[in-house]
């Protein structure tokens, strides 16, 4: 889908932000560039949008070179969000969202009617915020606009720069929870920046470690955090390792089969087949039962995890 | 008093009627000139500081010295003054496009490009919107300004509010200081007022714009 292929970005006095990088990003996945502040994280996401052009090597989008196209028209192709949001101040919330859209050529009906949809799809009712302006909304409420917009024409490809960076905690929280699984099954392709390991574990199919312009390691969350391909992949986990190893381990494997019925309640926690460590301690606290009950996304019963198992997991990594 | 209010009626306000001419020419002129020179600048970093610096130094040129270096080269009368007038009120102008425009945020900046806008779109669709308030205010600072500096312009034959004011100086007549006096700083509000509504229809989205 998109590939990196000896990407080298250099800046005048020699400075190097972005040092042969050569990356192979599958679609539909979302891939996490980490790192900390200067590592060339946000260099490489710009320059697959081209607002920063590369000095050497190649970036191919579905195999055709990005470079090959205007890049006008390559990123009216690809969504885009930042940080800071930056919706239009004096459009109303539903023209923000449709603003790729009328860049487009698309008549006016068939913008609204896609604005609406997108407008839903993130959870902002359309007769409440489509003609509203975005100085009127929650932060939380803006990127969630951010996001529609990026949406809007429908492309494979969203670029994220840090999106969730600039909430507070509770409300990057649940962003995180309710849009990441938005891009995942509109099956996107995308590609996330951020500074924070725990929100690339969380968001990321892959993560891929950088500094210094270089990616380090590139895996999926739980591969990279269990086996650190070098020592400073592993002074980047620094104190959070076993916390994020809780985070990264499924359940999947202590799943236990039972022949028992469990009764319908609402207020029993449940656990899904590729939950964490982490949401079993929590649903194992809130629950008055040894154990709790596991059901896939279709709703059908997959097992039950008990306690003595999590607890041997917790300890096995403690040990490692 | 009444009567002399009657008496000078006719008078003051043809005198306010060149005044205003004087004023809108003057303004109209340097807007035409400054709005589009400002946007230009804000593409070019190396123009930007000669160009702004010429046009502050034009801004401290004392007025009267300036109406008095214009004589030689435009002769006594309208001509000379609306060169001053219109020199006064370009750098408020020039000024506040340059800034008004450099001054949007740099995020919104970034998203409009980042979706796929050209330069010229981001220019007629989110720049020059966003600037309107500030390029608005320098509009009337200009134009409050040569409505002061207008009275002046009496001096070398070109009419105005000036007219009674210095027949009053010299006549040591403060009823007649007063006819000049009292319509320039009404003429100054109103103008302003008016600039002001102006500024409110012009701007779009001005509900989104508001903190």
């Amino acid at each position: 889908m998109i590939r990196l292929d000896q990407v080298i970005k250099t800046y005048p006095g020699n400075v190097t932000a972005v040092d042969n990088v050569s990356l192979e990003i599958k679609k539909g996945e979302t891939i996490v560039f980490v790192g900390t502040s200067g590592c060339g994280k946000t260099t490489t996401l710009k320059l697959i949008n081209r607002l920063i052009e590369l000095t050497s090597g190649t970036i191919t989008l579905d195999g055709k070179d990005i470079t090959s196209m205007d890049s006008y028209s390559l990123r009216r192709t690809i969504g885009y969000v930042i940080q800071y949001v930056g919706l239009f101040p004096h459009f109303t919330i539903g023209r923000n969202v449709g603003v790729v859209p009328e860049l487009l050529g698309w008549d006016k009906e068939k913008t609204h009617e896609r604005t609406n949809k997108l407008l839903t799809m993130v959870g902002l009712e359309p007769d409440e915020f489509a003609t509203r302006f975005p100085n009127e909304l929650s932060g939380g409420q803006q990127q969630r606009v951010g996001v529609a917009r990026a949406l809007a024409a429908d492309p494979d490809v969203i670029l994220m720069d840090e999106p969730f960076g600039a909430l507070d905690p509770i409300t990057r929280e649940t962003l995180q929870d309710e849009l990441s699984p938005l891009w995942n099954e509109l099956d996107k392709t995308v590609v996330f920046v951020t500074h924070d390991i725990f929100e690339a574990v969380k968001v990321g199919d892959r993560i891929a470690v950088m500094d210094a312009g270089k990616i380090l390691q590139v895996g999926k969350p739980a591969e990279v955090i269990k086996n650190p391909a070098n020592d400073r992949v592993t002074s980047f986990f620094s104190q959070h390792r076993f916390q994020l190893e809780l985070l990264t381990t499924r359940i999947d494997s202590i799943i236990e089969k039972t022949d028992e019925k469990i009764p319908e309640n609402k207020k029993t926690p449940k656990l899904h087949p590729h939950d964490s460590l982490i949401d079993a301690m929590d649903a194992l606290k809130r629950s008055d039962d040894q154990n709790v009950p596991v059901f896939d996304t279709k709703n059908n019963l997959q097992g039950i995890v008990t306690r003595a198992s999590v607890t041997r997991e917790i300890s096995k990594l403690i040990e490692q | 008093m009444v009567e002399f209010v009657i008496q000078m009626y006719p008078e003051i306000l043809e005198r306010t009627v060149e005044h205003v001419y004087l004023v809108a020419i003057a303004v109209g002129a340097a807007a035409f000139i400054a709005i589009p020179t400002g946007i230009l600048l804000t593409r070019s970093e190396k123009l930007s500081g000669p160009v702004m610096g010429v046009a502050s130094v034009i801004q401290t040129i004392p007025s009267l010295a300036l109406l008095g270096l214009m004589i030689p080269i435009f002769g006594i009368g309208v001509g000379a003054a609306l060169v001053a007038l219109f020199l006064y009120a370009l750098l408020p102008i020039l000024r506040n496009t340059f800034t008004g425009i450099n001054g949007v945020d740099k995020a919104i900046i970034e998203a409009g490009r980042g979706m796929g806008m050209t330069d010229k779109q981001l220019l007629v669709k989110v720049q020059l919107p966003l600037a309107v308030p500030v390029i608005m205010a320098g509009v009337r600072t200009s134009t409050v300004i040569c409505v002061g500096i207008a009275t002046l312009v009496g001096l070398i034959g070109a009419g105005g509010l000036g007219i009674p004011i210095f027949q009053g100086i010299a006549m040591v007549r403060s009823d007649l200081i007063l006819a000049g006096a009292i319509p320039a700083a009404l003429l100054a509000l109103l103008l302003d007022f008016i600039l002001g509504k102006a500024e409110i229809k012009l701007t779009p989205g001005r509900k989104g714009m508001q903190q």
